[in-house]
Protein backbone atom coordinates (compact mmCIF):
# COMPACT_ATOMS: atom_id res chain seq x y z
CA UNK A 1 0.00 0.00 0.00
CA UNK A 2 2.68 2.52 0.92
CA UNK A 3 4.54 1.80 -2.18
CA UNK A 4 1.45 2.33 -4.24
CA UNK A 5 0.82 6.07 -2.45
CA UNK A 6 5.33 6.40 -3.24
CA UNK A 7 4.74 5.22 -6.80
CA UNK A 8 1.49 7.70 -7.11
CA UNK A 9 3.41 10.65 -5.40
CA UNK A 10 6.24 9.49 -8.24
CA UNK A 11 3.72 9.73 -11.02
CA UNK A 12 2.19 13.27 -9.79
CA UNK A 13 6.09 14.53 -9.88
CA UNK A 14 6.95 13.45 -13.25
CA UNK A 15 3.44 14.32 -14.71
CA UNK A 16 4.26 18.20 -13.08
CA UNK A 17 7.39 18.75 -14.35
CA UNK A 18 6.50 17.75 -17.31
CA UNK A 19 3.43 19.91 -17.67
CA UNK A 20 5.04 22.58 -16.32
CA UNK A 21 8.04 22.23 -19.18
CA UNK A 22 5.32 22.15 -21.70
CA UNK A 23 3.53 25.15 -20.28
CA UNK A 24 7.06 27.00 -20.62
CA UNK A 25 8.02 25.68 -23.19
CA UNK A 26 4.60 27.05 -25.59
CA UNK A 27 4.78 30.64 -23.99
CA UNK A 28 8.68 30.72 -24.61
CA UNK A 29 8.38 29.58 -28.57
CA UNK A 30 4.95 31.86 -28.51
CA UNK A 31 7.37 35.30 -27.16
CA UNK A 32 9.20 34.04 -30.56
CA UNK A 33 6.76 33.34 -33.37
CA UNK A 34 4.51 36.25 -31.97
CA UNK A 35 7.39 38.80 -33.16
CA UNK A 36 6.22 37.54 -36.46
CA UNK A 37 3.31 38.96 -39.46
CA UNK A 38 4.07 35.78 -40.97
CA UNK A 39 0.45 33.58 -41.05
CA UNK A 40 2.40 30.56 -40.16
CA UNK A 41 3.99 31.98 -36.91
CA UNK A 42 0.44 33.26 -35.97
CA UNK A 43 -1.11 29.79 -36.73
CA UNK A 44 1.74 27.99 -34.23
CA UNK A 45 0.63 30.57 -31.49
CA UNK A 46 -2.42 30.00 -31.26
CA UNK A 47 -1.71 26.44 -31.31
CA UNK A 48 0.93 27.14 -28.55
CA UNK A 49 -2.11 28.86 -26.19
CA UNK A 50 -3.95 25.58 -26.23
CA UNK A 51 -0.49 23.36 -25.55
CA UNK A 52 -0.24 26.04 -23.03
CA UNK A 53 -3.43 25.75 -21.33
CA UNK A 54 -3.37 22.19 -20.87
CA UNK A 55 0.02 21.95 -19.82
CA UNK A 56 -1.30 24.54 -16.79
CA UNK A 57 -4.35 22.33 -16.17
CA UNK A 58 -2.27 19.12 -15.90
CA UNK A 59 -0.10 20.89 -13.71
CA UNK A 60 -2.89 21.83 -11.00
CA UNK A 61 -4.19 18.43 -11.26
CA UNK A 62 -1.05 17.01 -10.65
CA UNK A 63 0.12 19.41 -8.01
CA UNK A 64 -3.32 18.93 -6.05
CA UNK A 65 -2.60 14.95 -6.37
CA UNK A 66 1.11 15.46 -4.80
CA UNK A 67 -0.76 17.84 -2.01
CA UNK A 68 -3.23 14.48 -1.19
CA UNK A 69 -0.42 11.80 -1.10
CA UNK A 70 2.37 13.89 0.50
CA UNK A 71 -0.42 14.66 3.60
CA UNK A 72 -1.48 11.01 3.74
CA UNK A 73 2.02 9.86 3.96
CA UNK A 74 2.75 12.59 6.23
CA UNK A 75 -0.13 11.43 8.39
CA UNK A 76 -0.18 8.10 8.32
CA UNK A 77 -3.50 7.68 6.55
CA UNK A 78 -4.85 6.18 3.62
CA UNK A 79 -5.38 8.59 0.85
CA UNK A 80 -9.25 8.23 1.17
CA UNK A 81 -9.19 9.93 4.48
CA UNK A 82 -6.53 12.45 4.14
CA UNK A 83 -8.12 15.61 3.68
CA UNK A 84 -8.35 16.51 7.20
CA UNK A 85 -4.07 16.25 6.59
CA UNK A 86 -4.41 18.18 3.68
CA UNK A 87 -6.18 20.85 5.34
CA UNK A 88 -3.76 20.71 8.28
CA UNK A 89 -0.61 20.42 5.81
CA UNK A 90 -2.16 23.71 3.97
CA UNK A 91 -2.58 25.34 6.88
CA UNK A 92 0.27 24.89 9.18
CA UNK A 93 3.29 23.92 7.51
CA UNK A 94 6.00 25.74 5.28
CA UNK A 95 5.06 23.04 2.04
CA UNK A 96 1.14 24.31 2.53
CA UNK A 97 2.51 27.71 2.54
CA UNK A 98 4.48 27.31 -0.32
CA UNK A 99 1.91 24.79 -2.30
CA UNK A 100 -0.56 27.56 -1.81
CA UNK A 101 1.43 30.60 -3.65
CA UNK A 102 2.53 27.85 -6.16
CA UNK A 103 -1.41 26.64 -7.22
CA UNK A 104 -2.14 30.86 -7.34
CA UNK A 105 0.77 31.11 -9.51
CA UNK A 106 -0.81 28.51 -11.60
CA UNK A 107 -4.31 29.63 -11.64
CA UNK A 108 -3.20 33.32 -12.73
CA UNK A 109 -1.87 31.87 -15.57
CA UNK A 110 -4.21 29.60 -16.38
CA UNK A 111 -6.76 32.42 -16.44
CA UNK A 112 -4.19 34.88 -18.49
CA UNK A 113 -4.16 32.14 -21.14
CA UNK A 114 -8.21 31.73 -20.81
CA UNK A 115 -10.78 32.29 -22.66
CA UNK A 116 -9.69 36.51 -22.14
CA UNK A 117 -6.74 36.18 -24.39
CA UNK A 118 -6.77 36.87 -27.76
CA UNK A 119 -5.68 33.79 -30.34
CA UNK A 120 -2.51 35.10 -31.67
CA UNK A 121 -1.07 37.26 -28.69
CA UNK A 122 -1.68 36.09 -25.83
CA UNK A 123 -0.02 37.03 -22.62
CA UNK A 124 3.17 34.85 -23.03
CA UNK A 125 5.98 36.85 -20.97
CA UNK A 126 3.19 37.22 -17.83
CA UNK A 127 3.00 33.73 -17.89
CA UNK A 128 6.75 32.81 -17.57
CA UNK A 129 6.90 35.03 -15.04
CA UNK A 130 3.87 33.49 -12.93
CA UNK A 131 5.52 29.91 -13.78
CA UNK A 132 8.53 31.08 -12.87
CA UNK A 133 6.75 32.16 -8.59
CA UNK A 134 5.64 28.30 -9.29
CA UNK A 135 9.24 27.19 -9.65
CA UNK A 136 10.25 29.06 -6.68
CA UNK A 137 7.60 27.61 -4.62
CA UNK A 138 9.23 23.73 -5.69
CA UNK A 139 12.63 25.39 -4.49
CA UNK A 140 10.92 26.00 -1.51
CA UNK A 141 10.25 22.88 -0.29
CA UNK A 142 13.47 21.06 -1.65
CA UNK A 143 17.08 20.82 0.06
CA UNK A 144 18.15 23.97 -1.39
CA UNK A 145 15.76 25.59 1.76
CA UNK A 146 17.48 24.47 4.58
CA UNK A 147 19.02 27.83 4.72
CA UNK A 148 15.84 29.70 4.72
CA UNK A 149 13.45 30.66 1.40
CA UNK A 150 16.15 33.52 0.40
CA UNK A 151 19.72 31.88 0.03
CA UNK A 152 21.98 31.35 -2.87
CA UNK A 153 21.53 27.62 -2.63
CA UNK A 154 17.76 28.69 -3.48
CA UNK A 155 18.71 30.71 -6.21
CA UNK A 156 20.73 28.33 -7.65
CA UNK A 157 17.97 25.46 -7.12
CA UNK A 158 15.35 27.63 -8.46
CA UNK A 159 17.53 28.69 -11.87
CA UNK A 160 18.08 25.43 -12.54
CA UNK A 161 14.38 23.91 -12.30
CA UNK A 162 13.36 27.26 -14.69
CA UNK A 163 16.80 26.48 -17.19
CA UNK A 164 15.82 22.49 -17.49
CA UNK A 165 11.98 23.16 -17.90
CA UNK A 166 12.55 26.00 -20.44
CA UNK A 167 15.21 23.25 -22.50
CA UNK A 168 12.47 19.91 -22.16
CA UNK A 169 9.58 22.39 -23.02
CA UNK A 170 11.16 23.68 -25.73
CA UNK A 171 12.15 20.74 -27.04
CA UNK A 172 8.93 18.85 -26.46
CA UNK A 173 6.99 22.27 -28.20
CA UNK A 174 9.26 22.49 -31.47
CA UNK A 175 8.96 18.54 -31.88
CA UNK A 176 5.67 17.78 -30.77
CA UNK A 177 4.11 20.65 -32.25
CA UNK A 178 5.31 23.63 -34.07
CA UNK A 179 8.21 22.13 -36.60
CA UNK A 180 5.17 19.59 -37.66
CA UNK A 181 2.97 22.17 -38.96
CA UNK A 182 3.90 22.66 -42.87
CA UNK A 183 5.21 26.25 -44.11
CA UNK A 184 3.30 27.96 -46.56
CA UNK A 185 5.06 28.49 -49.93
CA UNK A 186 5.41 32.33 -48.52
CA UNK A 187 8.82 33.70 -47.86
CA UNK A 188 7.73 35.40 -44.46
CA UNK A 189 6.67 31.82 -43.53
CA UNK A 190 10.68 30.21 -44.18
CA UNK A 191 11.38 33.59 -42.42
CA UNK A 192 9.32 33.04 -39.34
CA UNK A 193 10.36 29.04 -39.38
CA UNK A 194 14.35 29.93 -39.61
CA UNK A 195 13.82 32.67 -36.69
CA UNK A 196 12.19 30.39 -34.59
CA UNK A 197 14.32 27.69 -34.90
CA UNK A 198 17.49 29.58 -34.41
CA UNK A 199 15.65 31.15 -31.27
CA UNK A 200 15.17 27.62 -30.03
CA UNK A 201 18.53 26.14 -30.28
CA UNK A 202 20.04 29.90 -28.62
CA UNK A 203 17.56 29.93 -25.90
CA UNK A 204 18.34 26.00 -25.39
CA UNK A 205 22.40 26.59 -25.42
CA UNK A 206 22.06 29.53 -22.65
CA UNK A 207 19.58 27.29 -20.61
CA UNK A 208 22.47 24.62 -21.04
CA UNK A 209 25.04 26.67 -19.70
CA UNK A 210 22.51 27.59 -17.02
CA UNK A 211 21.71 24.54 -15.77
CA UNK A 212 25.74 23.85 -15.95
CA UNK A 213 26.27 26.34 -14.14
CA UNK A 214 23.93 26.44 -11.19
CA UNK A 215 24.18 22.61 -11.24
CA UNK A 216 28.08 23.07 -10.75
CA UNK A 217 27.19 25.03 -7.92
CA UNK A 218 24.57 23.16 -6.29
CA UNK A 219 27.03 19.98 -6.16
CA UNK A 220 29.96 22.48 -4.86
CA UNK A 221 27.39 23.17 -1.99
CA UNK A 222 25.47 20.19 -1.61
CA UNK A 223 27.21 17.08 -2.68
CA UNK A 224 29.38 15.27 0.28
CA UNK A 225 31.54 12.74 -2.22
CA UNK A 226 31.90 11.19 -5.49
CA UNK A 227 32.07 8.00 -3.86
CA UNK A 228 28.87 8.04 -2.66
CA UNK A 229 27.54 7.50 -5.92
CA UNK A 230 29.08 4.14 -6.45
CA UNK A 231 28.03 0.64 -5.44
CA UNK A 232 24.52 1.48 -4.62
CA UNK A 233 21.35 1.87 -5.77
CA UNK A 234 21.20 5.29 -5.41
CA UNK A 235 24.28 5.58 -7.56
CA UNK A 236 23.30 3.03 -10.02
CA UNK A 237 19.62 5.18 -10.55
CA UNK A 238 22.00 8.21 -11.23
CA UNK A 239 24.24 6.86 -13.45
CA UNK A 240 21.62 5.19 -15.50
CA UNK A 241 19.85 9.39 -15.59
CA UNK A 242 23.24 10.98 -16.10
CA UNK A 243 23.75 8.84 -19.03
CA UNK A 244 20.63 9.50 -20.57
CA UNK A 245 21.02 13.39 -20.47
CA UNK A 246 24.71 12.73 -21.90
CA UNK A 247 22.41 11.41 -24.62
CA UNK A 248 20.29 14.23 -24.88
CA UNK A 249 22.72 17.04 -25.02
CA UNK A 250 24.90 15.07 -27.54
CA UNK A 251 21.26 15.07 -29.73
CA UNK A 252 21.14 18.18 -29.36
CA UNK A 253 24.23 19.36 -30.41
CA UNK A 254 24.20 17.14 -33.34
CA UNK A 255 21.20 18.80 -34.50
CA UNK A 256 23.07 21.74 -34.10
CA UNK A 257 25.99 21.31 -35.82
CA UNK A 258 24.41 19.11 -38.84
CA UNK A 259 21.46 19.58 -39.17
CA UNK A 260 20.74 23.34 -38.45
CA UNK A 261 23.33 25.56 -40.48
CA UNK A 262 21.95 24.04 -43.53
CA UNK A 263 18.05 24.32 -42.85
CA UNK A 264 19.02 27.63 -41.95
CA UNK A 265 20.43 28.27 -45.07
CA UNK A 266 17.43 26.65 -47.02
CA UNK A 267 14.62 28.59 -45.16
CA UNK A 268 16.54 31.97 -46.01
CA UNK A 269 16.69 31.23 -49.87
CA UNK A 270 13.13 29.82 -49.50
CA UNK A 271 13.94 26.55 -50.83
CA UNK A 272 10.94 24.59 -50.01
CA UNK A 273 11.74 21.13 -50.70
CA UNK A 274 15.13 20.60 -49.10
CA UNK A 275 14.31 22.65 -46.28
CA UNK A 276 10.98 20.38 -45.63
CA UNK A 277 13.35 17.71 -45.33
CA UNK A 278 15.81 18.83 -43.70
CA UNK A 279 12.86 20.19 -41.05
CA UNK A 280 11.79 16.39 -40.55
CA UNK A 281 15.38 15.25 -40.06
CA UNK A 282 15.38 18.02 -37.46
CA UNK A 283 12.14 17.08 -35.83
CA UNK A 284 13.19 13.41 -35.37
CA UNK A 285 16.40 14.33 -33.42
CA UNK A 286 13.99 16.54 -31.57
CA UNK A 287 11.42 14.43 -31.04
CA UNK A 288 14.36 11.34 -29.82
CA UNK A 289 15.83 13.98 -27.63
CA UNK A 290 12.53 14.87 -26.15
CA UNK A 291 11.74 10.93 -25.25
CA UNK A 292 15.34 10.83 -23.72
CA UNK A 293 14.66 13.89 -21.71
CA UNK A 294 11.36 12.06 -20.66
CA UNK A 295 12.76 9.24 -19.28
CA UNK A 296 15.44 11.82 -18.03
CA UNK A 297 12.29 13.24 -15.81
CA UNK A 298 10.75 9.81 -14.83
CA UNK A 299 14.21 8.37 -13.40
CA UNK A 300 14.53 11.80 -11.85
CA UNK A 301 11.76 11.24 -9.91
CA UNK A 302 12.72 8.18 -8.09
CA UNK A 303 16.37 9.23 -7.66
CA UNK A 304 15.26 12.34 -5.98
CA UNK A 305 13.02 10.24 -3.04
CA UNK A 306 15.98 8.06 -2.85
CA UNK A 307 18.50 8.40 -0.04
CA UNK A 308 21.94 8.37 -1.10
CA UNK A 309 24.42 6.31 0.92
CA UNK A 310 24.67 7.90 4.57
CA UNK A 311 22.17 10.25 3.87
CA UNK A 312 19.54 9.29 5.90
CA UNK B 1 32.29 23.27 -32.23
CA UNK B 2 32.42 19.07 -31.70
CA UNK B 3 34.90 19.78 -28.90
CA UNK B 4 32.44 22.62 -27.63
CA UNK B 5 28.92 20.35 -27.60
CA UNK B 6 31.61 17.39 -25.92
CA UNK B 7 32.18 19.59 -23.26
CA UNK B 8 29.04 21.01 -22.28
CA UNK B 9 27.83 17.23 -22.47
CA UNK B 10 30.27 16.61 -19.89
CA UNK B 11 29.30 19.55 -18.10
CA UNK B 12 25.69 18.85 -17.82
CA UNK B 13 26.18 15.16 -16.76
CA UNK B 14 28.18 17.04 -13.51
CA UNK B 15 25.14 19.34 -13.49
CA UNK B 16 22.32 17.06 -13.40
CA UNK B 17 24.79 14.58 -10.80
CA UNK B 18 24.55 17.74 -8.18
CA UNK B 19 20.86 18.59 -8.82
CA UNK B 20 19.95 15.08 -7.91
CA UNK B 21 22.08 14.41 -5.28
CA UNK B 22 20.80 17.85 -3.93
CA UNK B 23 17.38 16.73 -3.47
CA UNK B 24 17.79 13.35 -2.62
CA UNK B 25 19.90 14.66 0.69
CA UNK B 26 16.81 16.01 2.31
CA UNK B 27 16.12 13.61 4.49
CA UNK B 28 16.02 14.75 7.98
CA UNK B 29 18.11 12.67 10.50
CA UNK B 30 18.84 12.86 14.28
CA UNK B 31 21.90 14.39 14.73
CA UNK B 32 21.38 14.11 18.61
CA UNK B 33 19.38 12.89 21.66
CA UNK B 34 18.66 12.82 25.53
CA UNK B 35 18.95 10.22 26.71
CA UNK B 36 21.14 8.60 24.11
CA UNK B 37 20.57 5.32 21.98
CA UNK B 38 21.34 2.63 24.26
CA UNK B 39 22.10 4.84 27.44
CA UNK B 40 21.52 3.00 31.20
CA UNK B 41 19.98 5.70 33.23
CA UNK B 42 19.55 5.41 37.33
CA UNK B 43 16.04 7.52 37.11
CA UNK B 44 13.58 7.63 34.07
CA UNK B 45 14.44 10.83 32.04
CA UNK B 46 12.02 14.31 32.73
CA UNK B 47 12.60 14.86 28.75
CA UNK B 48 12.86 13.12 25.83
CA UNK B 49 14.95 16.06 23.23
CA UNK B 50 15.65 15.18 20.08
CA UNK B 51 17.77 17.45 17.60
CA UNK B 52 17.68 17.58 13.85
CA UNK B 53 19.55 17.95 11.04
CA UNK B 54 16.60 19.95 9.56
CA UNK B 55 13.50 22.50 10.63
CA UNK B 56 10.89 20.39 11.75
CA UNK B 57 7.38 20.41 11.11
CA UNK B 58 5.37 19.92 14.34
CA UNK B 59 2.14 19.04 12.49
CA UNK B 60 3.28 15.95 11.47
CA UNK B 61 6.13 14.95 14.19
CA UNK B 62 5.74 12.66 16.89
CA UNK B 63 7.55 10.41 19.64
CA UNK B 64 6.22 7.68 20.68
CA UNK B 65 7.89 5.79 23.60
CA UNK B 66 6.67 1.81 24.20
CA UNK B 67 7.52 -0.40 27.39
CA UNK B 68 9.77 -3.72 26.57
CA UNK B 69 6.08 -5.21 26.21
CA UNK B 70 5.16 -2.67 23.64
CA UNK B 71 2.88 -1.17 25.56
CA UNK B 72 2.61 2.69 24.86
CA UNK B 73 3.29 5.27 27.22
CA UNK B 74 1.35 8.22 26.98
CA UNK B 75 3.37 11.51 26.13
CA UNK B 76 0.88 14.07 27.27
CA UNK B 77 3.10 17.53 26.08
CA UNK B 78 5.43 17.15 22.86
CA UNK B 79 6.85 20.60 21.88
CA UNK B 80 9.15 22.09 19.52
CA UNK B 81 11.83 24.12 21.28
CA UNK B 82 11.05 27.37 20.51
CA UNK B 83 13.92 28.34 20.29
CA UNK B 84 15.94 25.73 18.07
CA UNK B 85 12.87 24.46 15.26
CA UNK B 86 15.05 21.47 14.92
CA UNK B 87 14.30 20.35 18.00
CA UNK B 88 11.82 17.92 19.48
CA UNK B 89 10.90 17.80 23.06
CA UNK B 90 8.80 15.54 25.11
CA UNK B 91 7.65 15.30 28.31
CA UNK B 92 8.02 12.36 30.24
CA UNK B 93 6.25 10.88 33.00
CA UNK B 94 7.51 9.15 36.07
CA UNK B 95 9.38 5.60 34.49
CA UNK B 96 9.74 2.23 35.99
CA UNK B 97 12.41 0.18 35.75
CA UNK B 98 12.91 -1.68 32.75
CA UNK B 99 13.94 -1.05 28.69
CA UNK B 100 12.19 1.73 26.80
CA UNK B 101 11.67 2.17 23.14
CA UNK B 102 11.83 6.04 22.11
CA UNK B 103 9.93 5.55 17.87
CA UNK B 104 10.08 9.03 16.33
CA UNK B 105 8.85 10.25 12.79
CA UNK B 106 9.33 13.80 11.61
CA UNK B 107 7.90 16.17 8.43
CA UNK B 108 11.04 18.26 7.79
CA UNK B 109 10.54 21.49 6.31
CA UNK B 110 11.35 20.31 2.94
CA UNK B 111 8.57 18.72 3.09
CA UNK B 112 10.07 15.16 3.67
CA UNK B 113 9.19 12.60 6.48
CA UNK B 114 11.41 10.05 7.86
CA UNK B 115 11.83 8.09 11.45
CA UNK B 116 13.49 6.14 13.19
CA UNK B 117 14.22 4.49 16.44
CA UNK B 118 16.10 3.84 19.31
CA UNK B 119 16.31 2.34 23.17
CA UNK B 120 17.31 3.09 26.61
CA UNK B 121 17.59 1.35 30.35
CA UNK B 122 16.28 2.81 33.43
CA UNK B 123 17.65 0.83 36.39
Amino acid sequence: MANTAQLATHVATVVLNLAVALAVGAAAASITLSRSDAPWAARQCSRLRFVCLAGLAAAMCASAWRLLFDAAAMAEVPVAQAGAAAWLMLTATHLGMAWTIGIGALALSLAAAGPGATQRRWPAPFILAALAVFLYTRSMVSHAASEGDFSAAMLADWLHLAMISLWLGEVVVAGAWVLTAPFGARGDDSSAAARYIASLSASATFALAAIVATGVFSAWHNLGSVSALTGNPYGAMLLIKVSLVGVAVLMGGYNRVFVMPSLLDNLSRNHQAAAAAQVRRFTVILRLESAVLLGVLILAAFVSATSPPGAA
Amino acid sequence: MITKTLAAAALSVLAFAGMTASSAQAHGKIVASEPKAGAELRAGPRQIRLRFNETLERAFSKIVLVDASEVTIALPDITLDKSDPNVMIAEVPALKAGQYRVRWSVMTRDGHKTGGEFGFKVN
